[in-house]
């Protein structure tokens, strides 16, 4: 090893000296605080000589654009995206994965590229008269004065993909916007209004014997991730089932907006020798009890009663608050009479409750998890992650201005100009991303076992070096014992002596 | 080394699985720290053992001396993050750009999992003797087992002979001043390993190496060759499937399940055409249980963990996540049982502690 330090050594004063020179001389020094990428040049964000105009399509009809003012002669597509406010997050490879928080996470950039439905951000450039696909990355693009970008959410291939919508530059960038003297100056933007997406899911069949199956079907219009029973599923699909038994599945739809979340029950009849119990359907009148199971707490006509959904504890999965408690008798009869049809498909608007009707199961019915959309008062320290360990992209980053919402109803309409004392993305994200306190115990726990492996290691070498010692005591006493020879010797003295 | 002074070959196996899963499976600098240190305390615990073990501690050092390069290489070229340090002049090549706190910790903690992997094989290595090793190879792979063996014994066994070429080059006055000096250390290094290599060839020769193979009738080799290539193929639409079709997730795992086990079946047929014989067998310790469940426990677990929560292991630097690591008490305890083995190894007596009777 020592033989290394010289060269090493010498390399390392050498790129020491080039380095402290080049950087002494032109580098600025930006203190840790400095979020989004942005720099702090000595002129503010959003003013400058020169400008460039941005938009961006969400794929559901919603269109943002945005006017940037930079000083620089030209900065890269991703320098405008960060100016932008729209808080790109991009792979180690330096591609777009989401913008404003719709999107994928960095680790899996396209993870809504399945075949053979492909949904990406695709980066166009305005030449001419109409838009141009981009064959660089944002951070190959040079952008200049004049210049309009766009991106897009949308199907398509490495090749091509839907472009955004045609808006003029002068729309965006008028030549008599005055260039703004806050401090904090933001774009200016034009303010789209996000709704949440509309689901219907429904099953072949409500009503199965024993060991048959069905398919579950469902489509959403404004979805950026579909869930089934935790499950990525595409926007537009079905998925044949063979429960075991009654059992409830659960569809999410989610976009920057909120999420909309669907249910279909599906019953399942159990074999005739069991044990002749009344089934106890929900009807829509509250008074109608049944002698085995308790009444529903819920209508389904009228104005439903939900129970309060709890309040989700920022970064946990809520279960979904139960309906019906759970029944006291285990088995159920045949039913004689036509069971009503369980749930339909039905759209869901965005403040409406799911109209279905909700059968009591004969078992009880598991609880299932959903994750909750967190409110926006009190933002994240980092993004939960799906029951497959990716992040998942929209949901739970609620777009800007957003009010709360509750495990059912969601999140009501966003808009994405930032509201009064709202936090932007860049904002939000910082807090997100900085130290939590439930990390404490995390770490006390990891000082324990550090503790703990000292002392094993501290044992582990002092019994070997014990180990040496006492060897070593042991030979220091076989040297000082005489030969055998000289012993008898001693020992023929000794009983001549006696 | 004796069977008193190190656990059986299988246990070793089990420890290793242990090691190398949390490695492989997560950038958790927390994680990886614990297993650094667990792995260390048993490579002390160990010693000097085994004579290998020497040229396995260089390569350490050179894994300490390629993480410590990767930091700033990282940190220096790759310009994403949000959190920005400083900034260098972007007219400069490759390093030009924003200096990120995320790509520093990207880089610091790809690092730290390979030295962890290269401080887990090592250890493996000063416990587990080649050739013991080799026993346990399934008998369809016999002949990679031997050539693996080789491999594993060459590469210490190389930098052994390095560090002699040079010890004796030394005496004579030789003196390394730049790579032209390397030549002299360079030739007698090749020719000592191909000639060592021809020893070893001709002494396998001589034992009749590959002569207890059953030769297989032409359709029972074609019924193998059909089966490895149904079984690839169905593993490769499984994985197919799995991944771009998430709603035929039941039947892709069928295909996945079909496929391995025509592997299966393939491999075992053709092991049990390799006879062999074991005449000295390598008896069980209740020591060796005890590392044996250690070590499936801990790889079990670590499995569990990934399969039922793989978000405790997660950890990226880059936005929108945290920079801060996350640490689950019940995963860092798995990884604590990594430390026991060099806490249960007896120590060895040596020669000259045999008291010679009176």
């Amino acid at each position: 090893m020592k033989r290394f330090i010289r060269p090493v050594r010498s390399l390392l004063l050498a790129a020491l000296l080039v380095g402290t020179a080049g950087i002494a001389a032109q580098t600025r020094w930006v203190t840790a605080q400095e979020i989004g990428g942005q720099a702090a040049p000595a002129q503010q964000i959003g003013e400058g000589p020169n400008r460039a105009a941005l938009v961006v399509s969400f794929g559901n009809g919603i269109v943002q654009s945005r006017c940037v003012a930079f000083p620089e002669a030209s900065i890269t597509g991703q320098d405008l995206l960060l100016r932008s406010g729209l808080g790109p997050v991009t792979s180690p490879e330096g591609a777009v994965c989401a913008l404003d928080g719709q999107g994928c996470p960095p680790d899996d950039c396209f993870c809504a590229c399945p075949f053979p439905d492909c949904e990406y951000w695709a980066y166009y450039h305005w030449q001419g008269d109409a838009w141009s696909y981009s064959n660089v990355g944002a951070f190959g693009q040079k952008i200049t004065d004049g210049s309009l970008e766009g991106w897009s959410w949308g199907q398509g291939d490495f090749t091509q993909a839907e472009p955004p919508p045609v808006i003029a530059y002068e729309d965006i960038c008028p030549a008599a916007a005055p260039a703004t003297a806050t401090p904090t100056a933001t774009p200016t933007q034009q303010v789209v209004v996000i709704q949440r997406p509309v689901v219907t899911f429904q099953a072949g069949a409500a009503t199965l014997a024993a060991g048959q199956c069905t398919a579950l079907s469902w489509q959403t219009q404004g979805a950026v991730t579909v869930l089934l029973d935790g499950s990525p599923v595409s926007q537009l699909g079905s998925q044949q089932v063979c429960p075991p038994a009654t059992q409830r599945y659960t569809l999410i739809a989610a976009n920057s907006a909120g999420q909309s979340v669907a249910y279909v029950d599906v019953q399942v009849s159990a074999p005739a020798t069991a044990t002749p119990t009344a089934v106890v359907t929900a009807v829509a009148t509250a008074a109608a009890t049944s002698a085995i199971l308790p009444p529903p707490t819920r209508l389904t006509t009228a104005a439903p009663v939900v129970p309060p959904a709890p309040q989700p504890q920022p970064g946990s999965i809520q279960p979904l608050p139960t309906i019906f408690s759970p029944p006291t008798v285990m088995p159920a009869a045949p039913v004689a009479a036509p069971v009503p049809e369980l749930v339909g498909g039905v759209p869901l608007a965005p403040t409406a409750q799911p109209a279905a009707v909700v059968v009591a199961a004969p078992f009880p019915t598991p609880t299932r998890f959903v994750l909750a959309p967190l409110p926006t008062e009190t933002p994240r320290p980092r993004r939960q992650l799906g029951a497959d360990g990716r992040a998942t992209p929209t949901p739970i980053l609620p777009a800007a201005g957003s009010g709360s919402g509750s495990a059912e109803a969601g999140a009501g309409p966003a808009s994405s100009a930032a509201a009064p004392g709202a936090l932007s993305a860049a904002d939000r994200m910082a807090q997100e991303r900085a130290f939590d306190p439930d990390l404490l115990p995390g770490y006390a726990a990891y000082a324990l076992a550090l503790a703990f492996l000292a002392g094993l290691g501290w044992f582990v070498m002092h019994r070997k070096n014990g180990h040496r010692s006492s060897a070593a005591r042991r030979r220091a006493r076989a040297a000082d014992r005489p030969p055998d020879g000289l012993r008898e010797l001693h020992n023929d003295q000794a009983g001549q002596l006696s | 080394m004796t069977t008193e002074e190190t656990f059986h070959p299988s246990a070793w196996l089990a420890w290793l699985a242990a090691a190398v899963l949390p490695a492989l499976s997560t950038r958790n600098p927390l994680y990886l720290s614990l297993v650094m240190i667990s792995v260390a305390i048993t490579y002390g615990a160990l010693g000097r053992r085994n004579p290998t073990a020497r040229s396995w501690s260089a390569f350490v050092r050179f894994g300490a001396f390629l993480w410590l390069l990767t930091i700033p290489f990282v940190t220096l070229t790759s310009h994403h993050g949000t959190i920005v340090l400083f900034r260098l002049p972007a007219s400069w090549p490759i390093i030009g750009g924003p200096i990120t706190l995320e790509a520093f910790l990207y880089g610091l903690t790809g690092g730290f999992a390979l030295i962890t992997l290269l401080l887990i094989f090592a250890t493996f290595n000063v416990a587990v003797d080649q050739a013991r090793l080799l026993r346990l190879t399934p008998g369809f792979l016999y002949q990679m087992g031997v050539v693996a063996g080789i491999a594993v014994a060459f590469v210490p066994t190389m930098v052994a002979t390095w560090q002699s070429i040079r010890d004796a080059q030394q005496v004579r006055g030789h003196k390394v001043r730049g790579i032209r000096d390397m030549l002299p250390l360079i030739m007698p290094l090749l020719v000592t390993a191909l000639e060592r290599a021809m020893q070893l060839a001709e002494s396998m020769e001589a034992r009749g190496f590959g002569g207890q193979v059953l030769v297989a009738t032409p359709r029972q080799r074609l019924a193998h060759q059909l089966a490895l290539l149904a079984g690839l193929g169905l593993l490769g639409l499984g994985l197919a499937v799995n991944g771009f079709l998430p709603g035929m997730r039941l039947a892709g795992t069928l295909q996945l399940g079909g496929g391995m086990a025509l592997m299966a079946w393939a491999f075992w047929d053709v092991g049990r055409r390799s006879k062999r014989t074991r005449y000295h067998r390598w008896p069980w310790t209740r020591l060796d249980r005890v590392v044996l469940l250690l070590g499936l426990s801990g790889a079990l677990g670590w499995a569990a963990i990934m399969i039922a929560q793989p978000q405790w292991l997660h950890y990226y630097p880059y936005a929108p996540y945290s920079p801060w690591p996350v640490f689950n008490p019940l995963a860092g305890g798995i990884l604590l049982l990594l430390a026991l083995p060099g806490a249960l190894l007896r120590q060895p007596y040596e020669e000259s502690e045999v008291a010679t009777p009176a």
